[in-house]
Order: structure tokens, then sequence, then C-alpha cells
């Protein structure tokens, strides 16, 4: 399966589905417990971070505004993956590792949505 | 020596001096806003220039106080592997389960969306966004507020019903932090009271780091609302105000 490389935010494992979002008035896309997927985060998203499972941000490193918040909130994150935005599809079921900085697209079917 | 020096008493700084002189600019703003309606066309928009100047006091001031924010985490997140014995646990680890304005205004927002009663809730919705409500996605007067995003914050709103409170996951943090500088102070290659010197001094900045980012931007809503009227008066489109310069605004008044 394809797997896209980044900076490890925050560790943990999931998988879920992607939900990307690219600006804060597209939320009304976002389900609990989706993955979120977008450029990158400040503190007008921290609601939404509190909402997801997992986030994956094309920008910023292990100091990035969502790795600590990710931290924080105990979600895995994966940061500066440059164009995952554009990798992920929005619904795709992807799986975030955050401990490796990897995202792998199109996880196995029958995995929960789950903090491992 | 300088950058030693800066990160040793930034932190202090900030909260004898730049926050204190921010909170009492942001005053002076609201000042403003609140009699807004009452000033003519040239007073709106010197009150809108002296706004912006003394906001963008705070944004610089407050900006330069991220060298202290993270300045301690670079400095640990380099050293501690150096440091500690264990690599069970990350420096990270150390650094989570401290209270924050953005985990705060999170809670806040938890606690309003738990009310039933729909006409309650506005009301506290209105007093979470007129504290927590001017947070903004970029360092731009262009772009709108989070209050100002109503739909994003109604389905906020109906996401927050169902999730635990965010207090309860900071918690959480922190005692999982706990448990792991319990470890780590077991497995030092250095004496234990620098160690803890060092950890205590990046701990304390830790929540400065997501604190600035709060206060920098808490007059942006009030300013806003003033170049809108100011747009009004002079039949201008809303966003297009943001692409005029002050001397096409002054000589419009004019």
């Amino acid at each position: 399966m394809p797997s896209i490389k980044g900076i490890a935010g925050s560790p943990g494992k999931v998988t879920g589905t992607a939900r990307v979002i690219r600006t804060f008035d597209q939320i009304d896309q976002f389900n609990p417990k989706d993955i979120l997927v977008t450029e990158a985060t400040n503190p007008s998203w921290t609601p939404i971070i509190h909402a997801a499972v997992a986030v994956v941000t094309d920008l910023g490193g292990a100091l990035s505004h969502a790795a600590i918040v990710c931290r924080e909130y105990g979600i895995p994150a994966v940061v500066g993956t440059k164009n995952g935005t554009r990798q992920i599809k929005n619904g795709a079921r992807i799986t975030v590792d955050g401990t490796r900085g990897e995202i792998i697209v199109g996880a196995e079917n029958g995995v929960n949505v789950a903090r491992m | 020596m300088a950058l030693i020096y800066e990160l040793l008493v930034l932190r202090n700084r900030y909260q004898k001096s730049i926050l204190p002189q921010h909170l009492a600019n942001l005053k002076t703003i609201n000042l403003l806003y609140v009699q807004k309606n009452n000033f003519s066309n040239p007073q709106l928009i010197q009150a809108i220039k002296q706004s912006i100047e003394l906001s963008a006091w705070g944004l610089i001031h407050i900006g330069y106080v991220g060298i202290a924010a993270y300045g301690w985490e670079y400095v640990f997140k380099w050293l501690y592997p150096w440091l500690v014995k264990t690599r069970e646990f990350n420096y990270h680890q150390l650094l989570v389960g401290f209270d924050n304005k953005t985990t705060e205004a999170d809670q806040k927002l938890w606690e309003v969306a738990q009310i039933k009663d729909k006409l309650i809730q506005k009301k506290q919705l209105e007093k979470y966004l007129d504290g927590y409500g001017s947070r903004v996605e970029d360092v731009d007067l262009s772009l709108p507020t989070f209050r100002e995003q109503t739909q994003a914050i109604n389905k906020l709103l109906s996401l927050h019903s169902q999730l635990p409170a965010p207090a309860s996951t900071v918690k959480n943090s922190k005692s999982k932090k706990e448990l792991a500088t319990q470890k780590v102070l077991k497995n030092l290659r250095i004496a234990k009271s620098i160690f803890t010197w060092l950890l205590t001094m990046t701990q304390q900045n830790v929540n400065l780091r997501e604190d600035r980012r709060f206060y920098e931007f808490l007059a942006d809503y009030q300013i806003r609302q003033m170049i809108f009227l100011l747009a009004k008066r002079l039949k201008i489109e809303k966003q297009d105000i943001f692409n005029k310069s002050w001397k096409e605004l002054t000589h419009a008044v004019n």
C-alpha cells in the first residue's frame, strides 16, 4: 500500500477516514473520529483537533501548532508531509503512524477507528 | 550570550511588563470600539489607525516571546538524549498536561455544547465568543476571526456535544507526564538538581506557546468591526476596504 512520509509530530497509530479540510469554514464536512488532513493548523483549529482521531498536515515540524496540540490531546500526528492534502483523497481510509511519521493510504477494511 | 540572556528573562518580562501593557492597550481599543458609532468619519479612521498600532505593538512584543516559548523546548529536546539513560520516554512526554488559553477555550466551548436549552446556550455562546472568539487563522486583518464564522461554530458545537471534555484529556496527559517524570528522574546521567532546573525552566515556558498567540490577536474582531463600519459609511464592499490604502480612505472621507 502507498505510504506518505512526514515528520513524527505526536506518537500513536490510528486508522480512520481522512477528511481533507483546507480552510476553517469547510469543517461542516468533518465528522467525529475523522482524521483531519490539512495544510497547517492554528489556534482557531484546536476545537477540530479535539474532535479528530489523528492529524496530518502539509507544513510544520515537531514544534508546530498541530504537533504540540496533538501531543496535549494525546492523538497521533504526522506533520510536514509537504503534499499530504493532495495525495490523500477526501474520505479515503488511512493509517496515521505518528511515532514513525508515516501515513499508509488505503488501509485494510475492518480495522476499527481506535487509538492503538 | 544575548540569546541565553533573553531565554532566561523573556518569560518574566512577558508576565511583568509586555502582557500588562498589551492588556491596557486592549482596554483602549475596546473603548474606541464601544464609541465607534459616535465618531465622525475622520475620527473613525483615526480610531482604526490607533487600534491597529496598539494591537501591532502587542503582536510584535508577544511574538518575540516565542524565542522563550520555543527556545527552551529546542534546548531541552537536543540535550535530553545526552542527559537521560532510558529511551522509554520521549522528551515531549515531560512537556504535556499544562493548562493554556487554547485548552481553556476548548473546555469552555465544550461546556456550552453540553447545554440543552437553546436559549441559554445562545447566551452562553455569546459570552464564550466575547472571551475567546478573536482567534485568527493568520496575521491578516482581512481574514474573519473565529467568532465571525457562525456555520463553523454551529458545527463545532454539534461535534463537541459528542466528545469527552477537553479538560479530562489534559488531566490524563498530566498523569502520564507525572509518571514519565518519575521514571526519567531515576535514569539520569547528570545531577538530579541540574536536570530538574532545566526541566522546570522548559515547563514554565511551555504554556507560553499557546497563550501568547491567544493574546496577540484579541483585538482583531473589534478592529474588523470598526473597519466594516467605515466601509459601510463610505459605501465600499466589506472585503474591498482591505485593498484600499490609508491615503485612499482618508481621501474618500474628506
